[in-house]
């Protein structure tokens, strides 16, 4: 029961994929075509190509939709191995309906002759073996960005290919923190790696109001997730409807997790939003980071959650300009200190109607 | 100027994609070799081949030492365009001279250089051969140049764990954490700005990477100004941390010039470590990444935020230093007590002189 949104951003990166698949076909295409040049003067090149473009996009597909998570358990290299093979059988069955499809609607010779004939053929000739090896290529080719993609995060990948944080940059952003409640007593309530399984679980509810909302997940630290937008208006919107979203989420998924693990995770979030400095570190682990005291803020404001017993604060910085939408209500509940501000600066707490 | 450790690392890199192009060559000169079979009928294959191999073989060379960084702070599509045509420009000066020895050592005195040139031109570089190979060569050289992008970004031995699905299931590992952070941060970026800070932040975990990579350390994350280095937990790796504190500062002094030139700060650091269990797998489905939970990462950051208040820079806690005799060299001296989650009684926490 995925998401349609995590469908749709699937669909998005298969979209990308089959780009990529379509220009290795012609390529590899070409080259048995030129290599069985000979081979093939008898026969007709148009049919031949095309059918195995058919099948090697049937193929393609079934690896992308449905095997992606089939061996998500196993070590990568298992899970390659078995997906090259299931699609090794796959093609062979494609091959024959095919076959049998040319035979009856156009061979007038026998079955049998005519099955002994695609063996020599086909089955046994170099462009089969070199086909089979192109695809055996591009699957692992397939696997490996669909996992790579997933390292970097929606558009994080393309990011890193345009360039975009080569050179640091000044950005105005909205964070979230988000933090489950009495991570430590569920923790000695569960057991470690039980509770691992929670946060794994916790995470993966609260990606699809991340996405609905076209939020950024920057990091995991720890037990906290925080999430980023560019600090628009219409951001700050989406903002307020993720936490309502995942609030509501979890609510309906309270059966799911108390059956699991017998308790119901609920988080508490800090909200802020200003100016960072962006770019990417390091030499042999290299990543995008975000620097400057917003960050810090925001991991004390969501501190202040526990302090002032609300689930959700947020700073006077994120409601500045900004009319509160219908159906959230926003209250003044404290001051806290910022760094390098004289002043002390307002926190409130956000309520859904 | 890079190190040499760094340096044997993308070497190792390099020999790992050196495979891969040895791996995709072999199919790409089959077909070539096949396609052109009717051309090469009347001359010699092996010979032919060698020299494809040996092109190659400079080409690939060249890419991966002198011009990795060579367009280091240009969008990855364009410095691939980039390096691109310089290979390309390098692939027709290596077939020149390869024709020339040829011609040289081939020579019976029927054709004159020119002549032979021409014929090369005319039935080497126009051939289709030739485009797929180059067609193929761009193809390879944009996956060496993706792949070292992305093992940096997976880190050391990180693609590898992911690739063995060694935390395909959570499990649970008795490492030791490493919290090291940047001493005053908040006044350094008031006073040389933000974009120079960033600048300056960039240089100093660069400049720690080689520490880092001589002791083994696994760069586990970078969480703002700080960075948190682990390792599994054995006596050795624990000589192996103090270590990495002794060179570390050793690398900040000896750079303290250029720190001073270029930013006017020579920045220090401080650090806190503890060793204990964590639970270590995947999480997230959009953005996956491998994390590490459990309170012995927040008794750490709690142990580095107490250089601060203890004014020491370097601070251990007491699950680190026990069952370990500390190496010549270093002194654990006993300044505190601290409170950790899920114990009765309050734990010592040591700081670690360097002598």
């Amino acid at each position: 029961m995925a998401s349609r949104r995590i469908l749709r951003y699937r669909l998005l990166i298969l979209a990308n994929i089959s780009i990529i698949w379509v220009v290795f076909a012609f390529l590899f295409l070409y080259n048995i075509i030129l290599i069985n040049k000979d081979d093939m003067k008898g026969h007709s090149l148009i049919i031949f190509s095309l059918a195995f473009a058919i099948i090697g996009f049937i193929v393609s597909a079934a690896l992308v939709f449905y095997l992606k998570n089939a061996f998500r358990h196993y070590p990568l290299w298992i899970s390659i191995l078995l997906k090259m093979l299931l699609a090794f059988g796959l093609f062979l069955l494609i091959a024959f309906v095919m076959l049998a499809g040319y035979y009856a609607f156009g061979q007038p010779e026998s079955l049998n002759d005519f099955a002994d004939i695609f063996y020599r053929e086909v089955f046994l000739s170099k462009a089969f073996m070199i086909f089979m090896f192109d695809l055996g290529i591009m699957t692992l080719l397939t696997i490996v960005i669909l996992e790579v993609v997933d390292k970097y995060g929606p558009g994080g990948f393309w990011g890193m290919m345009r360039g975009k944080y080569v050179n640091p940059r000044i950005e105005n952003r909205i964070f979230i923190f988000v933090d489950i409640n009495n991570a430590t007593t569920i923790a000695e309530k569960l057991g470690h790696t039980k509770y691992f399984r929670l946060l794994r679980d916790f995470f993966a509810e609260i990606t699809i109001p991340i996405l609905a909302n076209g939020g950024e997940i920057y990091q995991y630290v720890g037990d906290e997730v925080v999430l980023s937008w560019k600090n628009t208006p219409l951001n700050k919107q989406r903002c307020f409807k993720f936490l309502r979203q995942s609030f509501f989420l979890l609510k309906r998924r309270e059966p799911k997790f108390m059956k699991r693990y017998g308790i119901c995770p609920t988080f508490k979030a800090g909200i802020h939003s200003g100016e960072v400095t962006a770019g990417v570190i390091g030499v042999i682990k290299k990543d995008l980071v975000y620097s400057g005291d917003t960050l810090n803020t925001t991991a004390r404001i969501r501190s202040k959650c526990h302090e002032l017993e609300e689930s959700f604060v947020v700073s006077g910085d994120f409601l500045h300009d900004f009319s509160t939408p219908f159906a959230y209500r926003v209250n003044e509940i404290g001051e806290m200190e910022f760094k390098g501000r004289s002043e002390k600066e307002k926190l409130y707490s956000i309520i859904f109607e | 100027m890079i190190s040499r450790r760094v340096l044997w690392y993308r070497l190792y890199l390099v020999l790992n994609i050196a495979i891969i192009w040895v791996l995709f060559s072999i199919l790409f000169l089959y077909n070539i070799v096949e396609v052109d079979k009717d051309v090469l009928a009347r001359r010699r294959l092996s010979f032919f081949s060698l020299a494809f191999a040996m092109m190659g073989i400079i080409v690939a060379g060249a890419e991966a030492f002198f011009l990795k960084d060579m367009f280091r702070k240009l969008p990855i599509w364009l410095s691939t365009i980039l390096r691109m045509t310089l290979t390309f420009f390098l692939f027709l000066i290596v077939s020149v001279i390869v024709v020339f020895a040829y011609w040289i050592f081939r020579h019976d005195g029927g054709l004159s250089f020119i002549e032979f040139e021409k014929e090369f031109v005319q039935n080497i570089l126009l051939t289709p051969s030739f485009l797929m190979l180059m067609v193929d060569m761009g193809f390879l050289a944009f996956l060496s140049i993706l792949i070292l992008e992305i093992s940096d970004k997976y880190g050391p031995g990180g693609l590898r764990n992911l690739i063995r699905g060694r935390y395909n299931k959570p499990r649970k590992e008795n490492r030791i954490f490493l919290f090291l952070d940047i001493n005053d941060s908040t006044t350094i970026a008031e006073k040389i700005g933000h974009e120079k800070y960033f600048n300056m932040l960039h240089d100093f975990f660069a400049d720690i990477t080689d520490p880092i990579i001589s002791n083994s350390g696994h760069i586990y994350q970078y969480v703002g100004d700080e960075v948190v280095i682990c390792w599994q937990n054995t006596p050795r790796n624990k000589v192996r941390c103090l270590r990495f504190i002794r060179q570390a500062v050793e690398v900040f002094k000896r750079k303290q010039d250029y720190y001073m030139k270029e930013y006017g700060v020579s920045p220090t650091f401080k650090a806190g470590i503890h060793a204990g269990d964590v639970t270590v797998g995947y999480v997230g489905i959009i953005k996956k990444d491998l994390v590490f939970s459990g309170d012995t990462l927040n008794t750490t950051a709690r142990i580095r935020s107490k250089c601060h208040e203890l004014k020491h820079p370097y601070i251990a806690s007491i699950d680190f230093v026990k069952d370990f005799r500390i190496p010549r060299g270093f002194q654990a001296n006993e300044i505190g007590e601290m409170e950790f989650k899920g114990r009765v009684e309050k734990s010592k926490v040591y700081s670690l002189e360097l002598i």
